[in-house]
């Protein structure tokens, strides 16, 4: 049966929409949200709770709603937990009940309602413990079943998000009375406001109720204000956004619902937008929730709070079928009869609790008030029917209703004042808690949120709070007559507080949504978790979507009651963002699926991939990782070959990752001379030397080369992984450690492009790319050379004679836009010697096989002894990590030392991270004798080969040795070698 | 967080990486007798106090240049900061 | 040999979306210059003598006969040129401003993105966390976005800016800011 509609609201009734919840059409019109026009329908049966799967339906309009959560589909997906009161109704929507089945009006689950009295709190800790096997396979997964909230589909989200970020002198919270009128006198003063409200619509609690502002109805008035505001340039204004979160210093974050009232998202544009706002003074005028008692079966479909069911009246014009109860500690009772009886609705009777003595005005209505009465119990399992009251003399009564508006109160909405953990207090005259006096960060409150209810003084404490900001900002305040405030009608007597009512043992909820009831809050204080903290986690009260919106405060009264603490000493649970529920999506925003974080490519990247490279991830970078040719099916195949041929002919390939640090200055010889460990102070110019640079603990932080290209002018190299780090180290070595030394860094890895040209036939390869006037024969340019030239008639260019690989090998370095042109041709050039460009695989290979060490063995708890580099730690100077370098423990007789490691037979496997023990010893931590940091199969000696760091190494050179892979779960025998499995004494270098 | 610049004004935290204490800045003199236990206490001993608290951090996403911060590590009011090294540039010209 | 763009072409990306024109600029010539507190007196008078220009303070930039100085840091600018050095950007300022400064070559290390249009800022605002709507021409200020460290410049108030950005993070850099522009 549908309900009537009047014909007022602000409804636009020209535009129909269709839409279907639980499979079945229905129709609204454009200004409904669904639970509107559900009720609209008359439809109150929403869904089933969470534990109990009890009936529910909506019991606010707004964003507090516990009950009212549908699944909707949309983009092809499906959206749980979605608030039916602010879902926007559009065209085609199809909603659907969680937590139900088959259907929402016969549950099967249902059944848990029964069981009631074992699901109290609490209740996996005490139930469900025998046999302990059964736990996790039996009984956990059936209750995880058994109560839900909406289920998620596993698919991808098909939807798009965006990220932003705004400026403003102020930041209004909430659009209402307050908010707009704050927004007005700060936009006029010339500052720069924000004003945001998560409704589609300014106006806040004016949209439903009937006062008139300046003689006009709340929504004219806020919209007219609106208007003005939007000419100015120095105001913006955020529609369907929620200020979810305080951060610190002025920065909050915001989610904008762009496209959610949408059924699909304009191509290419975000479902929602995430903002992250800097202000410097805010003003929160987020208004108030209304509190339901607890009484007994409060949770019925048709039980709502009274400002709801004035929301529903007076906002979507919807005339529900009566008879109406209104139940009432406050005047709002009043008001909310008189608003039900204007529009035609049949109001059976005012439970008022105060104890008053008033004339009833209603008399002549057919309006019976009951003073000092209270609601104990209701019934109607799918609907309410009836409730039973109790009268002031105790008489008790049975009075038939199909609506039950309840109104005990409001609670200011404070959350954003406490995420920055300013304790909320108690304010005994409105029975709630609201903000602290002063706030960090220029945060101020006003209107409602502030415990401030009756709409003149809303105006006049949000003027003086803005004025107060005004004046903060440094601005010039304007003077503004706050608008005539007429048709108020709520007695403004004394109101009462009701936290709950008790009636055997009939359950009162006080936390709708997760089940949680005035039992269950009387069984944790007898347990012993009487503390507020302990209270939310044994009962969950306040954790499920709705963070307790509509149950903490109450919670938080009866454990005071129980307690017989004062609710001033009882306080509350820390407010922690996000106020309402935020999808990962709009945290991820554009940061998603391939592009969830950038991809650097190298200069020679479109050659590669021309050219067949696979490709690597390498930190950030995308590197050639091998160069498949035609008839290679296995990487094992292409690598292999890229080491042997560039090993007896020549190999080209691509290190422009690597970290490039230019390095000028007076002082920049004793700058390197303190950062690296090893001695650069008599490096000529020309020449390169290979560094190690520690951290200040004395393990090794990096290695790299650095050339000296003039007087004053070095280039410094870094591992790949390390360029960041290296730079950041170094810049604070500069401007905090030696502040007076006269050196520069800038990096340059960018702006070179640089190839290694390794193997025999490098210097040939070169001599074609090198221009003629350039000797770069063996005396000219030895080993560790280094110059500035020119390839390629005329392309300026950097040249490097050092190796990685071990061979005769030089790096020759151009401005990067040349880069691609020049791995075509260099390739082209080594192609006439059979040469090959090689990807990282093979470049790791000869590095081990050479026995440099790399970012393996540089692993953060290294020190250069262990690695075979205690000389390279220079006694005569001191340098960043020299002193601790030389500590006791990191020189034991029994340290590490990097050796090599080769398998007794080769057709063993050798795998990184694998253990070293010595032979006969039992296989325990124990004994442990070190581990493998690097293993590749070698080509050139064809077996499998490591490096590793091995206790007293460098004693036990030619030792038998196990390899243990605890995870392979295989022991393989091995032997101790030197490092260096290819020519050890360097004579191909110096060729 | 913000921190305030003191040549480019109020930006934002996650344009900064944050090293630790300010007294990293007074390393020690290697030269002395006791150079291992004072490098020692230079890099592991700290004081944690609860309030204001100097601090590096590096502004990489921006001008590269440390900062020394005064933070208060209760309220997470920042206080100030000072270049580490001000080459006193920006004061005329 | 040919120069190529960080997109591995000879031509410079342009695209007209939603009312603003992202154009790919090419940068001829860009050097950074450091130089030591003592010597900025020096600095100054051969700056003023070779392109008439005077350093810019923190977040600006100062820009004569389409040379643009752009302060970087604490004793570091950014000079950027719109013509070809043969010798290098680099030589050309160590002959002209002398030897005692540290002058990098930076021309080939970045790409350059000009966005303009009647909306720029709406798309700016997605993607920059300063606050782009206060910045007038000369402009200039590095920061991040999508976690690539950028630089930006303001060339007309809230009309035109240009966007570098490090060479290897073309595609990415790219791909965010036409993402962006799509979806206002």
């Amino acid at each position: 049966m549908t309900n009537k509609r009047s014909k007022g609201g602000i409804i636009d009734y020209s535009k129909v929409i269709y839409f279907s919840f639980n499979n079945k059409s229905l129709c609204g019109f454009k200004g409904d949200t669904l639970a509107s026009a559900l009720i609209a329908n008359g439809i109150f049966l929403v869904g089933r709770s969470f534990k109990y799967h009890r009936p529910r339906g909506v019991m606010s309009a707004g964003s507090e709603e516990p009950n009212g959560l549908v699944t909707i589909k949309r983009s092809g997906s499906t959206v749980p937990n979605v608030l039916a009161t602010t879902l926007e109704l559009y065209p085609g929507l199809e909603a659907f009940s969680q937590n139900c089945w088959p259907s929402v009006e016969n549950d099967f689950l249902a059944i848990n309602d029964l069981l009631a009295p074992f699901l109290t709190a609490g209740f996996y800790y005490k139930t469900f413990m025998w046999p302990k096997s059964f736990w996790e396979a039996v009984y956990e997964p059936i209750i995880r079943k058994a109560a839900g909230l909406g289920s998620l589909n596993t698919k991808s989200d098909p939807d798009e998000y965006d990220k932003g970020f705004l400026h403003c002198d102020l930041l209004v919270v909430g659009a209402g009375v307050a908010g707009l009128w704050a927004a007005k006198l700060a936009t006029k003063a010339g500052l720069k406001v924000l004003l945001a409200d998560e409704d589609f619509l300014v106006g806040g609690r004016t949209l439903s109720e009937t006062e008139l502002l300046g003689g006009m109805k709340g929504v004219d008035w806020a919209s007219k204000i609106l208007d003005e505001l939007k000419r100015s340039a120095n105001f913006r204004y955020l529609s369907r956004t929620t200020v979810y979160g305080t951060y610190d210093h002025g920065i909050f974050g915001a989610l904008e619902k762009v496209s959610d009232h949408m059924p699909v998202s304009p191509e290419g544009k975000p479902r929602q937008t995430l903002w992250r706002i800097y202000s410097r003074a805010s003003l929160i005028c987020s208004g108030a929730t209304e509190r339901i008692t607890a009484f007994p079966n409060n949770d019925r479909p048709g039980i709502m709070q009274a400002g709801a069911l004035r929301s529903f009246v007076n906002r979507w014009s919807i005339i529900p079928k009566g008879p109406v109860i209104v139940f009432s500690s406050t005047g709002d009772g009043e008001r909310t009869v008189r608003d039900l009886l204007s529009n035609g609705i049949s109001v059976r009777a005012l439970i008022d609790s105060r104890e008053i003595t008033k004339e009833n005005i209603f008399e002549s209505d057919g309006v019976e008030v009951f003073r000092g009465a209270k609601v104990i119990d209701t019934f109607g399992r799918k609907g309410i029917t009836h409730a039973e009251i109790e009268t002031e003399i105790g008489e008790k009564k049975k009075l038939e209703c199909r609506l039950l508006a309840v109104s005990t109160g409001w609670n200011p909405n404070i959350h954003l004042t406490s995420h920055h953990r300013a304790k909320p207090r108690w304010n005994k005259k409105i029975h709630s808690f609201v903000a602290q006096d002063k706030l960090p960060n220029n945060m101020f409150v006003a209107g409602a949120a502030a415990g401030v209810f009756s709409t003149p003084d809303i105006f006049t404490d949000v003027t003086k709070k803005t004025e107060i900001i005004i004046a903060l900002l440094g601005f010039k305040k304007s003077k503004f007559t706050a608008p005539s405030v007429e048709n108020i009608f709520y007695a403004q007597v004394e109101s009462d507080v009701i936290w709950h009512i008790s009636n055997g043992n009939k359950r009162a909820w006080v936390d709708l949504q997760n089940d949680v009831t005035v039992k269950d809050i009387q069984l944790s204080h007898q347990e012993g978790f009487v503390s507020v903290e302990h209270l939310k986690r044994y009962t969950t009260l306040g954790m499920a979507t709705d963070q307790g919106k509509n149950s903490n405060v109450t919670g938080l009264a009866i454990m005071a009651e129980i307690t017989g603490k004062s609710l001033e000493n009882v306080g509350t649970t820390i407010f922690r963002p996000p106020y309402i529920p935020i999808s990962i999506g709009a945290l991820a925003g554009r940061s998603r699926d391939k592009n969830f974080r950038p991809v650097r490519l190298t200069p020679s990247h479109h050659w590669a991939k021309e050219n067949g490279a696979v490709f690597i991830e390498a930190g950030q970078w995308l590197r050639a990782q091998y160069f498949p040719r035609p008839g290679e099916t296995n990487w094992r195949q292409s690598v292999d070959r890229e080491v042997l041929v560039t090993r007896s002919s020549v190999g080209v390939c691509d290190v422009s990752t690597l970290g490039k640090i230019d390095i000028q200055g007076k002082d920049s010889t004793e700058f390197i001379n303190r950062v690296y460990a090893n001695g650069f102070a008599r490096l000529p110019v020309g020449k390169s030397r290979y560094g190690l640079m520690l951290r200040e603990d004395g393990i090794v932080m990096d290695d790299g080369t650095t050339a000296r290209l003039g007087e004053t002018h070095y280039i410094m190299t870094t591992t790949t992984a390390n360029a960041v780090g290296v730079f950041r180290h170094l810049e604070f070595c500069r401007q905090c450690l030696w502040p007076n030394l006269d050196v520069h860094l800038i990096s340059t890895t960018e702006s070179w492009a640089q190839f290694a040209i390794a193997g025999p036939n490098s210097r040939r390869v070169l001599r074609k790319v090198v221009d003629k006037e350039f000797d770069i024969s063996n005396d000219a340019f030895p080993f560790m050379a280094c110059g500035e030239l020119t390839v390629f008639s005329g392309i300026r260019a950097r040249l490097f004679r050092i190796s990685f690989s071990g061979e005769l090998a030089y790096e020759v370095a151009v401005p990067s836009k040349f880069g691609n042109s020049m791995m075509a041709k260099l390739t082209e050039v080594a192609a006439e010697f059979d040469g090959v460009p090689y990807g990282t695989e093979a470049l790791g290979v000869m590095r081990i096989e050479k026995g440099h060490v790399a970012g393996n063995e540089l692993n953060g708890q290294t020190t250069a002894r262990d690695l075979g580099m205690a000389k390279f730690v220079s006694t005569k100077k001191d340098s960043i990590g020299a002193v601790l370098s030389r500590r006791e423990g990191l020189n034991s007789d029994d340290g590490y030392s990097l050796v090599g490691i080769k398998p007794h037979s080769k057709s063993d496997v050798l795998v990184a991270g694998s253990h070293l023990f010595s032979n006969g010893s039992e296989i325990t931590a124990k004994f442990d004798q070190g581990y493998i940091t690097s293993a590749a199969y070698s080509p050139s000696l064809e077996s499998s080969i490591a490096l590793g760091l091995l206790k007293r190494g460098d004693k036990r050179i030619g030792e038998n040795i196990k390899v243990v892979n605890l995870l392979a779960k295989s022991n393989t025998e091995a032997k101790v070698v030197s490092p260096h499995f290819i020519d050890p004494n360097g004579e191909r270098l110096r060729g | 967080m913000i921190i305030p610049h003191p040549l480019l004004g109020p930006r934002d935290s996650q344009e900064f990486v944050y090293m630790g204490d300010a007294s990293l800045i007074k390393r020690p003199d290697p030269k002395k007798q006791n150079a291992q236990s004072e490098f020692y206490e230079y890099l592991y001993l700290r004081n944690n106090p609860a309030g204001t608290h100097k601090e590096l951090w590096f502004h990489e996403q921006g001008d590269r240049s440390w900062l020394i911060v005064t933070r208060n590590t209760l309220t997470h009011e920042v206080i100030g900061a000072e270049l580490a090294h001000d080459m006193g540039f920006e004061s005329k010209d | 040999m040919k120069a190529l763009t960080p997109f591995g072409i000879e031509y410079m990306k342009k695209r007209l979306i939603n009312g603003i024109n992202i154009n790919e600029e090419e940068i001829k010539a860009l050097a950074s210059i450091g130089c030591a507190g003592s010597l900025h007196k020096a600095l100054s008078r051969k700056l003023k003598k070779t392109f008439n220009m005077q350093t810019p303070s923190p977040g600006q930039s100062v820009s004569k006969n389409n040379n643009r100085l752009c302060w970087t840091a604490q004793g570091q600018w950014l000079l950027e040129s719109d013509k070809t050095f043969s010798q290098g950007f680099d030589a050309y300022l160590i002959e002209n401003l002398g030897k005692e400064f540290a002058i990098t070559d930076q021309t080939s290390g970045w790409v350059k993105f000009s966005l303009s249009g009647n909306h720029v800022l709406t798309v700016l605002e997605k993607c920059i966390m300063l606050d782009c709507h206060e910045m007038t021409a000369g402009a200039f200020n590095r920061c991040s976005m999508e976690h690539i460290g950028i630089y930006v410049l303001c060339e007309k108030a809230k009309y035109e800016f240009s966007i570098y950005g490090p060479r290897s993070f073309a595609q990415s850099l790219y791909h965010s800011l036409t993402q962006a522009i799509k979806s206002i």
